[in-house]
């Protein structure tokens, strides 16, 4: 098994994915089709929970996600929250956003995931 | 104005009775776009990236040399002390055959003079006398005191195969409304009938006026798809605040979710066709769409009103609730794209179904307030 990264596009983020454990998804995900850019994560950490036990820390430093987007975090975080114990989520904001801190807030309510807040 | 426009059956809320009479307007443009604000640099190239998806390549040049000459035209030609934000304005509209580069900015009486005689002079010379006036101009490099030497004019002169259309409306004190169109043809294999006589500027200057009235700084009508939505967004980005900040952020947000409504729910599965409409209000921001759809979404009506009762609380719950259920379902739509949109601003999502000639139409509408929701 190997690193992967899936580029940034116009309106998709970059998506860092590493065998030390470390996910980092960074940019704007703002696609209509969020699932089609996110298969290949959903495919390689699938993977990945089956080859390694690392403890996985996913990173996510995005300034702007879509509703179809926000379905495919929840996603990639709930395949990481059905192994407890096994991974936490760094989340970076804009220190004047508000709106961006409370959603990852939000998506911490969801999930039984440390969440640690980042602002920049 | 095209015809039907007053025979709209839609009973629409004070915010989307304009995009419901422009749509009508609008009904045969392959694209149009309407802009009203700031112009620097960068706009021309979005605008230019946003049409070069839809022409002919061989008219792309031809098309992204005009498109930039009218923008420079209108920061040449203009009195900045004049124009505030929302006085200059750019248009384009594609026509078939016809691509229709509109524009318009305040100018003096100077201006005026220059600019009406110029433009004459140059509507009655023909293609080869274009090119030695432009050849001798050229070789004289008498420059202008705004920084032109008329060049620009003539290429565009040069470049459009139609005489360029031009009036001027007197407004306050000693200043004029110039507004200028340039009919590019873009099928050349059209038929004569059809290669006549370009539209008028005067129907261009009717909505123009009508827009700038209710305010509308902003309008697209054409295909939604996501390489399209993005140069248009960030047209909106550098325009609408930073969308760092919150504010910028909402108006992004609500910009991205409605334009994408459009494209999920459109009419046709290839071509995801649809009008959306930005207009300043009091308070903040209204953004509104139309779009044919298919399904008939019998439902959505009764649905929306819902959402419009439910509070702040019941929504965040309904959304959590709602995106959880959606990560086991196989299709893309997490449907949680109206609860966030009602959330986040907590103003009514507007919504009226309607029918005509064409199908089932869908336009939705909301206000982004600065002052409340999030």
């Amino acid at each position: 098994m190997e690193n992967k990264t899936i580029k940034a596009t116009e309106f998709g983020p970059e998506i860092i994915l590493e065998t030390t454990g470390n996910i980092t998804i960074s940019g704007k995900s703002r696609m209509e089709d969020a699932s089609l850019y996110y298969k290949e994560a959903h495919d390689w950490l699938l993977n990945y929970k089956k080859d390694f036990n690392n403890s996985l820390t996913v990173t996510l430093d995005l300034s702007y996600f879509n509703s179809s987007s926000a379905k495919q975090l929840l996603k990639l975080l709930l395949s990481i929250n059905d192994a407890a114990g096994r991974g936490k989520v760094i989340w970076i904001y804009p220190e004047n956003n508000d709106i961006l801190l409370e959603r990852g807030q939000e998506l911490e309510i969801m999930l039984d995931l440390p969440f640690e807040y980042k602002s920049k | 104005m095209k015809k039907g426009i007053q025979d709209s059956k839609f009973d629409m809320t004070e915010g989307i009775q304009l995009i419901s009479l422009l749509r009508m307007c609008f009904s045969e443009d392959k694209i149009c776009l309407f802009y009203r604000g700031d112009f620097d640099d960068m706009f021309t190239d979005k605008l230019i990236s946003l049409v070069e998806y839809e022409v002919e390549k061989k008219a792309k040049k031809r098309i992204a040399f005009l498109m930039a000459e009218s923008f420079q035209n209108i920061v040449r030609h203009s009195n900045n002390e004049m124009n505030n934000q929302t006085a200059s304005l750019f248009g384009i509209r594609a026509l078939e055959p016809f691509l229709h580069i509109f524009s318009r900015n305040l100018v003096n009486i100077q201006d005026k003079l220059f600019l009406e005689k110029k433009l004459n002079e140059l509507n009655n010379l023909d293609k080869d006398q274009l090119k030695a006036y432009y050849t001798q101009v050229l070789g004289e490099g008498i420059l202008s005191k705004k920084g032109g030497a008329g060049l620009g004019l003539i290429e565009m002169a040069k470049k459009s195969q139609k005489p360029i259309q031009k009036n001027f409306k007197k407004c306050a004190g000693e200043n004029f409304a110039f507004n200028m169109q340039i009919d590019l043809v873009v099928d050349d294999q059209a038929s004569p009938e059809l290669l006549g006589d370009p539209m008028s500027i005067e129907e261009n200057t009717v909505i123009v006026d009508l827009m700038t009235a209710r305010n509308m700084v902003f309008l697209y009508k054409g295909d939604f798809s996501d390489e399209i939505i993005t140069p248009m967004l960030n047209i909106l980005e550098g325009n609408t605040g930073n969308p760092g900040d919150s504010v910028g952020f909402k108006i992004y947000h609500a910009a991205v979710e409605l334009m994408q409504n459009i494209s999920r729910h459109g009419s046709n599965a290839d071509k995801k066709e649809g009008i959306f409409a930005i207009n300043k209000t009091d308070k903040g921001y209204y953004l509104c769409t139309g779009n044919y759809f298919t399904n008939p979404e019998k439902d959505l009506e009764k649905y929306v009103n819902k959402l419009n009762a439910m509070s702040k609380h019941d929504l965040d719950d309904l959304y959590r609730h709602q995106l959880k259920a959606s990560v086991n379902l196989p299709n893309n739509n997490a449907g949680v794209g109206l609860i966030d949109l009602r959330r986040s601003f907590m103003t009514p999502l507007d919504i009226k179904l309607g029918e005509d000639k064409n199908g089932n139409y869908l336009m939705m509408g909301l206000e982004i307030s600065f002052n409340n929701g999030k």
